[in-house]
C-alpha cells in the first residue's frame, strides 16, 4: 500500500447540463505508484481530461464528482474542501496543460508567474522566489535565463512557453505531475525535447507522472504503464508491453492500427476506427465500444463486461471476448498476439 | 514612447484640421445664415453687419481666416451674443459640464466596473439577473425620460433635490446620474462580458492549478486582463460626458457647454459652432491619446516604437 501515491477508486464525474446529466466518467479505478509514469490514452471525449481535472478538483460548474474515491497518499481528495485543495494544488500535485500559447497569463512576466507558486507554497520572500524561479528556468533549459525571466509570455516561443509551464509545475517539487496533452500543440521536434525534459526532470526530482494524451507514441516513450479510456470507462490497462504487444481489447487494437509508422517500407493505409464515440448523456448499458466493434456479440450490447485479468493480474481488459465461453474469433485471436505495428 | 506621442500629436493636429474643414463646409451648406434670424434687416444694415463679421468675403477667404486665427488660439467673436468672444463663452459654460461629466465618469468607473464584476461572478444568479434587467433599462430609456422621472420623484414628491440651476452639490445629483445612465449600463455589461470571457481562459485554470485562492485568481489574474476592453471604451466615454449633454442641461437648467453647442447651431452662430467643435475635437483626441498611452501600462503586449 505504501508505495501507492495515487489511488483512484470507482471515480464517477458528471456534468449537470440543462439537457441532463452527462456522465463523463462512469466508474474508473487505477493507481499511480511513487516515481512511476502512467499514461492515460483515449480519443477526444473519452474522459481523459475530466479525470485529471477531477483529481485536481478543478472541475468547473456544472461538473461534479458524484462518486468514488481519490486517495492521494492515503487521503481522500474527494471530501477535501477547496481550502485544503489549495495547499495541495501546485504544491503536491501540479499540472501542465495542453496549449502553452494560452496557459500563461499575458500580462505578467514569466518570472512572476513561476515565483507566484513558490511564494505561495514555500513561504519564500519575493526575492528568494525569483532566485528559485531563475534556477527553474535553468533546469528547463531556457537559454539566457537571467534575461528571459523578465520576458512576457508573448516573447516566448511555444516550446519555451511549455518549458516555462513545466518550470511552474515543478517549482515546488510536486509528488505528482499531471500532464494533460503537454505536447499536442507543439511541433514534432519540440515534442521530443519536451518529453525528454519531462522524463529527465521527473527522474531527478522523483516526481510521479500522469501523462494524458491521445498519442500512443508519446506514451511508449515516457510511461511504464498505460490506461486506455473510452466512453468514460477504462477499457484496458497494463504495462507498456501488455498494451503494445499483447492488446486484448478491440479498441486498443484499433488505436494501435491507426498509428502511422515511419519505419515501414510498405505503402500502408492507416486503418481508422469507424464510427463516433457514444453519447454520454445516455450512455450505452453494455460495452461503450459495442457500436464500433467488429467483433461485437449480442451480450456486448446489453451487459457491461467485467474486467478480465491476465495471469499475473496486472493486465486488465473489459471485453466479453475474453470470457471463457466466448466463441473464438480467428482474426481477434491473431491480433491478440500483438498488432504488428505498421500492418 | 516620446516619439510615439509626438507622432500622435501631429496626427491629432491633422485630425482637428480635418474636423474644422468638414464643419466649415457643413455649416455653410445648411440653409440660412446668421442674418436669417428674426426680422429682416434693411439691406444697408445687413451689408454693414456682414462686412463687420467678414461674411461678405468669399468662402475660401473666410475659411483661411478661421485657420489663421485658430493657430493663435483665437476662436473669434460670437455672431449672436453681442460683445462676447467664443473663448469667453466656452470658458463660462465648460466648468459646469466638466463638473457634471467628471463626477459622472468617476461614478461610472467605480459603479459600472463594480457591478460588472459582481454580475459576472454571480452569473445567472439573482444579483446578475437584476443588474442585467436594470442595465438594459439604463441603456434603452432616453435621458430626458429618466431626467423627468428623477425630478418628479426626488423634487416634486420627496423634495430632496432642487429642480433647477447649479448652486449646491445637490443640484448635480440629477445631471450626474442622467448623463451617465447609458454609459453606466454599457460599462456594466462590457465588464461583465469581459470578466466572463477571461474566466474561461486557460491561464485562469493555470492560476487555479497553482493553488492560488479564488480572490487572487480573480483580482490578480482575471481583472487586469478583463479591464483592457473596458479602458478602450472609457477614453471616448469620458470625453463625451465632459463635453456635456443638451438634453440633461436643458432639463436641469444648467448653462453648460452641451446646450450652448446645440443653440449655436440653431442660431447659425458660425464662430461658436466652429469654436465648440474644435474644443470637443481636441478633447476627444486627448482622451484617446491618454487611453492609448495607458494601454502600455496595462497590456505588456502593446509597444509603441
Amino acid at each position: 500500500m505504501s508505495d501507492k501515491l495515487l489511488e483512484v477508486k470507482d471515480l464517477r464525474t458528471s456534468f449537470f447540463t440543462h439537457l441532463g446529466e452527462v456522465k463523463a466518467i462512469r466508474g474508473i479505478s487505477f493507481d499511480v505508484e511513487k516515481g512511476e509514469s502512467i499514461g492515460i490514452v483515449g480519443e477526444s471525449g473519452s474522459g481523459k481530461s475530466v479525470t485529471s481535472l477531477s483529481i485536481m478538483k478543478l472541475l468547473l460548474y456544472p461538473g461534479k464528482i458524484v462518486g468514488g474515491e481519490i486517495l492521494f497518499n492515503g487521503e481522500d481528495l474527494v471530501n477535501k474542501t477547496n481550502k485544503d485543495m489549495m495547499a495541495i494544488r501546485g504544491n503536491e500535485i501540479a499540472m501542465i496543460f495542453q496549449d502553452p500559447m494560452t496557459s500563461l497569463n499575458p500580462v505578467y512576466t514569466i518570472g512572476d508567474q513561476i515565483a507566484e507558486a513558490i511564494m505561495k507554497h514555500q513561504k519564500l520572500s519575493r526575492k528568494e522566489a525569483h532566485e528559485r524561479a531563475l534556477e527553474m528556468l535553468k533546469l528547463v533549459n531556457i537559454p539566457d535565463p537571467e534575461k528571459r525571466i523578465h520576458n512576457f509570455p508573448h516573447e516566448f516561443s511555444g516550446g519555451m512557453r511549455q518549458r516555462a509551464m513545466i518550470a511552474i509545475a515543478l517549482s515546488c517539487q510536486p509528488q505528482l505531475l499531471i500532464a494533460d496533452e503537454p505536447t499536442t500543440a507543439l511541433d514534432v521536434t519540440i515534442q521530443a525535447q519536451i518529453l525528454d525534459l519531462m522524463k529527465s526532470l521527473n527522474a531527478k526530482l522523483d516526481t510521479s507522472t500522469m501523462l494524458i494524451t491521445h498519442d500512443l507514441g508519446v506514451v511508449a516513450d515516457v510511461c511504464s504503464r498505460v490506461v486506455v479510456m473510452y466512453g468514460g470507462l477504462i477499457m484496458e490497462k497494463g504495462s507498456i508491453r501488455d498494451i503494445y504487444y499483447e492488446p486484448r481489447h478491440p479498441y486498443t487494437m484499433g488505436l494501435l492500427k491507426s498509428i502511422p509508422k515511419v519505419a515501414s517500407d510498405e505503402k500502408q493505409r492507416l486503418i481508422p476506427i469507424p464510427g463516433t464515440p457514444p453519447d454520454l448523456l445516455n450512455p450505452p448499458t453494455g460495452c461503450p465500444f459495442y457500436a464500433r466493434c467488429e467483433y461485437a456479440m449480442r451480450i456486448c450490447n446489453t451487459q457491461q463486461p467485467p474486467y478480465f485479468k491476465s495471469e499475473d493480474g496486472k493486465h486488465e481488459s473489459m471485453c466479453w471476448l475474453l470470457h471463457p465461453d466466448a466463441p473464438k474469433n480467428e482474426k481477434y485471436e491473431l491480433l491478440k498476439g500483438g498488432v504488428k505495428i505498421g500492418k | 514612447m516620446a516619439k510615439y506621442i509626438v507622432k500622435r500629436i501631429i496626427s491629432a493636429i491633422i485630425t482637428i484640421w480635418f474636423i474644422m474643414t468638414l464643419t466649415f463646409i457643413l455649416m455653410n451648406s445648411i440653409p440660412g445664415d446668421p442674418m436669417s434670424m428674426g426680422k429682416a434687416l434693411q439691406p444697408e444694415v445687413e451689408a454693414a453687419v456682414r462686412a463687420k463679421y467678414g461674411l461678405d468675403k468669399p468662402l475660401i477667404e473666410q475659411y483661411l481666416t478661421y485657420l489663421k486665427n485658430y493657430t493663435h488660439g483665437d476662436f473669434g467673436v460670437s455672431f449672436q451674443k453681442i460683445g462676447l468672444t467664443t473663448n469667453r463663452i466656452i470658458a463660462d459654460g465648460f466648468p459646469y459640464s466638466l463638473k457634471i461629466g467628471g463626477w459622472s465618469s468617476l461614478f461610472i468607473i467605480v459603479a459600472g466596473i463594480g457591478f460588472g464584476i459582481i454580475s459576472a461572478l454571480k452569473q445567472n444568479k439573482i444579483p446578475d439577473r437584476v443588474m442585467m434587467i436594470v442595465s438594459t433599462l439604463g441603456a434603452t430609456v432616453p435621458s430626458f425620460v429618466f431626467a423627468t422621472l428623477f425630478l418628479y420623484v426626488f423634487n416634486r414628491k420627496l423634495g430632496w433635490v432642487p429642480s433647477f440651476g447649479a448652486g449646491t452639490w445637490k443640484h448635480y445629483i440629477g445631471p450626474v446620474l442622467c448623463i451617465g445612465m447609458f454609459s453606466l449600463a454599457y460599462v456594466t455589461r462590457l465588464t461583465r462580458t469581459s470578466v466572463l470571457d477571461v474566466l474561461q481562459q486557460d491561464y485562469i485554470r493555470t492560476a487555479r492549478a497553482k493553488g492560488l485562492s479564488e480572490g487572487v485568481v480573480i483580482i490578480k489574474h482575471a481583472l487586469r486582463n478583463a479591464l483592457i476592453p473596458v479602458v478602450t471604451y472609457l477614453g471616448p466615454m469620458i470625453a463625451s460626458l465632459i463635453t456635456g449633454s443638451f438634453v440633461v442641461e436643458k432639463v436641469f437648467g444648467i448653462a453648460g457647454i452641451g446646450s450652448l453647442f446645440t443653440t449655436s447651431i440653431t442660431n447659425r452662430d458660425y464662430t461658436l459652432i466652429m469654436g465648440i467643435t474644435v474644443f470637443f475635437g481636441i478633447f476627444i483626441v486627448i482622451a484617446t491619446l491618454i487611453v492609448d498611452v495607458l494601454y502600455v501600462f496595462i497590456d505588456p503586449r502593446i509597444k509603441y516604437d
